[in-house]
């Protein structure tokens, strides 16, 4: 059980969380009105213990304010004043308690315990499952009548499981449930003690009591019920009946229907494992529409087995459009004759906007499982900024910024960034966040390196005051690619410096095209950029050169030095000659380190040299940096 | 309903893992599974499996050979086989009828509905 102390004598707070935790209740303390409010928006507590007065605000009205903002969890109100009157008003504030602060410990716990039965309708404090019980009284654990001793976390997570039988616990649910904001631990430290538990309770008789949900967390196994007589068994068959819908009880609809959405999590969370294999299906039709005019029936036949696994796979991901177009691929590639090159183009172009964003994405966690798309729009935006969401609680300025803005402005506060979904639920492009406006100078820094931590992708621009090296210093050492803006500036600035900078940082998949004479180096880089939100055109021999070029319209040329016929410094050259390609970013991959030979290559137009072996991450950061640069030297 | 023991052949590692992962969160069944006609024949035969998820577009043992290798095998004959494939077409010819393939599913399958998708081809009840 989690609990919130609002308290502000110290001495006090620190007796009492104390005390609350050697009862295995996991206590944080705040002794401010408005720091309890950014963690009751933040996290999920059982019990708020709320001291009426407050330095900053009267605890009654504060529970005032919580109850008007809909929050259902259970508050007990905590003073030193037994007046009547008092207790009447913190009851109508919409306490369910009232405890004056001389009353002893055991009664203190009592009432805890009684509040936290009541709002979830327990009918006995005692939690059973089998013969294994835990009694919230005595924290004692108890199998077939033996004692099992637990540690304080273990004993947290039985408790925290027996009350939740049917749902399913992610590590990161078990952290914010159990562990306080100062002990900080890693998944790991879950996944050991939930051994520790299976292992403490195996040693007493009990067998598989949880058991893992693959891709989501953890649960309890359903309690081992004992053979039912025959009347019995009767009776659940005709309430079973599938012939008689008013027969199906609603708790078999629930979980069927809980079991259908887990399944469906399950299958979303388990696309991070087939990533290569889905890139691999589509590079494969790729490589087949460009070589379409030399392409044979065996290679056709190929791409569309290719195109029908696609829409095969696709659609249990959940990507239906991505499924419908790789049908639709699938057909085209049926024919005898060879498909319309346009028209297959056009296609496997909608294919590519409809996954490459999931395909790249990183990971997926428990908690994006939902809004893929919207994390699709976090990882790979369009050039173009379309959204932003303002952090900011100056509302006047954040009214100003609205007005000047010709995209679509949203706000948030600190404390709903905390909740995972806000950023999906709002999808937005790009984060601005108004640090100078938040008084308390934590609460603005700590929403930067949650929105960090929590989307690494997401472009940031962040207001700054003052404008010196060390804060400067201080947000790129928080979030190190986001962009600082000194508050001071015109708003109309800070609007038209948002939208270049993004477009700038948004790359969309790019293009690029790789000439080398060697089968297997081709085949080595499109292994290493296949992941990398990059399509790769290869190409082996030169004399394919200047038609490829010209079709596909690449966002780089990579070339080799050596190859037969004509070299690379050959092509560069031919390709710098024409008015078109100037503007087009040209490396240069050899395994030659001449350096009269990287001296011409440069001479002939090449932006950069890289010498094999390469290492991916270096080519990769070249790669983009290059196209970076000439995007914003053509801006 | 008593646990069934599903057997899923099919050459796409995606599909048999999330056809596995489907039925065993929603249903609670056990799912075996092979890559390969051959391996999910032989499979077939040394385990128990109330019903066989068959891919019809494979590498080597096709679907419709796979069908038949389980059909002339008297430990297999009776075991009831649904088709999977991305066209319903294909699984549209004749042979298919011939060899009394018990039903159709469509790829892409809904995670959360494949098991009911099973239990309505082949008349398993829901009870539980």
């Amino acid at each position: 059980m989690k609990i919130l102390l609002v308290e502000d004598d110290e001495l006090f707070a620190e007796k009492l969380s104390n005390e609350l935790r050697n009862r295995n209740y996991v206590v944080e303390a705040v002794s401010e009105a408005n720091i309890a409010w950014d963690y009751i928006r933040s996290i999920d507590y059982d019990l708020v213990v709320l001291d009426v007065d407050l330095p900053d605000s009267d605890g009654i009205y504060f529970c005032q304010k919580l109850r008007q903002a809909n929050y259902q969890g259970a508050v007990l109100m905590l003073t030193a004043n037994d007046e009547h009157a008092l207790k009447v008003r913190g009851l109508d504030s919409g306490a369910d308690d009232y405890v004056v602060k001389t009353c002893n410990l055991d009664e203190l716990y009592a009432r805890i315990r009684a509040i936290h039965r009541r709002p979830r309708g327990f009918s006995d404090s005692v939690l059973s499952w089998g013969d294994l019980q835990l009694d919230p009284r005595t924290c004692q654990v108890l199998y077939a009548q033996k004692e099992i001793s637990l540690s304080p976390k273990e004993y947290g997570l039985l408790e925290l499981f027996l009350r939740n039988p049917q749902r399913v616990f992610s590590s990161g649910v078990l952290l914010e449930r159990l562990w306080s904001f100062e002990e900080t631990p890693g998944e790991e430290t879950v996944r050991t003690h939930i051994k520790r538990l299976r292992r403490k309770l195996k040693q007493a008789g009990v067998e598989s009591i949880i058991e893992n949900v693959y891709g989501m967390g953890y649960r309890l196994i359903a309690t081992p019920e004992p053979e039912p007589d025959s009347a019995s068994k009767e009776t659940q068959a005709e309430c079973l009946n599938p012939d008689s819908p008013e027969g199906l009880s609603a708790s078999f609809l629930e979980t069927s229907a809980a079991r259908k959405a887990e399944a469906r999590k399950a299958a979303i969370s388990a696309l991070d494992k087939f990533r290569d294999v889905l890139s691999q299906r589509l590079a494969m039709l790729d490589q087949f529409l460009m070589t379409i005019e030399r392409s044979d029936r065996p290679q056709q036949t190929q791409a569309r087995q290719a195109a029908h696994k696609l829409a095969g796979s696709l659609g249990m991901f959940g990507l239906t459009e991505g499924s419908r177009l790789s049908r639709d691929i699938d057909t085209l590639l049926q024919s005898p004759n060879k498909p319309d090159s346009p028209t297959l183009e056009k296609l496997l172009r909608q294919l590519h906007q409809a996954i490459d964003p999931i395909l790249v994405s990183t990971a997926l966690d428990y908690h994006s499982l939902a809004p893929l798309e919207a994390t699709a729009i976090a990882t790979a935006p369009s050039t173009e900024l379309s959204s932003v969401l303002v952090i900011s609680n100056d509302q006047t300025w954040v009214s100003n910024l609205t007005a000047a803005s010709r995209v679509n402005v949203q706000t948030a506060l600190p404390e709903e960034i905390a909740q995972q979904d806000t950023l999906q639920s709002l999808r937005a492009d790009l984060v601005l966040i108004d640090l100078p406006a938040f008084s308390e100078d934590a609460l603005g820094w700590r929403c930067l390196k949650q929105l960090t931590a929590d989307h690494p992708a997401l472009p940031m621009v962040v207001l700054i005051e003052p404008d010196t090296f060390q804060m400067r210093l201080d947000v790129t050492r928080c979030a190190q690619s986001c962009k600082c803006l000194p508050r001071t500036m015109p708003i109309q600035k800070i609007v038209d410096s948002a939208i270049a900078w993004y477009r700038t940082q948004s790359i969309p998949q790019l293009h690029l095209l790789v000439v080398d004479d060697d089968p297997a180096m081709l085949k080595a880089i499109e292994h290493h950029l296949a992941d990398e939100n990059i399509r790769v055109m290869t190409i082996d021999t030169p004399h394919q050169f200047w038609d490829t070029l010209c079709q596909s319209c690449p966002d780089l040329l990579l070339l080799d030095y050596e190859m037969p016929g004509i070299n690379g410094i050959e092509l560069c050259r031919i390709i710098r000659a024409d008015q078109r390609w100037q503007h087009l970013p040209i490396m240069f991959l050899s395994a030659n380190q001449d350096s009269e030979i990287i001296h011409q290559a440069y001479q002939a137009g090449a932006d950069d040299y890289i010498t094999k072996p390469l290492a991916k991450s270096e080519l990769l950061i070249r790669i983009r940096n290059r196209v970076s640069l000439n995007r914003r030297l053509r801006e | 309903m008593s646990c069934k023991n599903i057997l899923i052949i099919d050459d796409e590692s995606d599909i048999r893992e999330i056809a596995k992962l489907s039925l065993s969160i929603t249903n609670q069944w056990h799912v075996l599974t092979a890559s390969s006609g051959k391996e999910g024949a032989t499979l077939a035969t040394q385990n128990r499996v109330d019903a066989i998820l068959l891919d019809l577009i494979m590498p080597t043992l096709g679907g419709l050979d796979t069908l038949k290798l389980l059909k002339k095998n008297s430990q297999t004959a009776d075991i009831p086989v649904i088709l999977l494939t991305a066209t319903a077409r294909l699984a549209m010819k004749p042979e298919y009828a011939e060899w009394g393939v018990a039903g159709i599913l469509i790829k892409p399958f809904d995670p959360g509905d494949l098991g009911d998708q099973i239990k309505e081809i082949l008349n398993w009840d829901i009870k539980i």
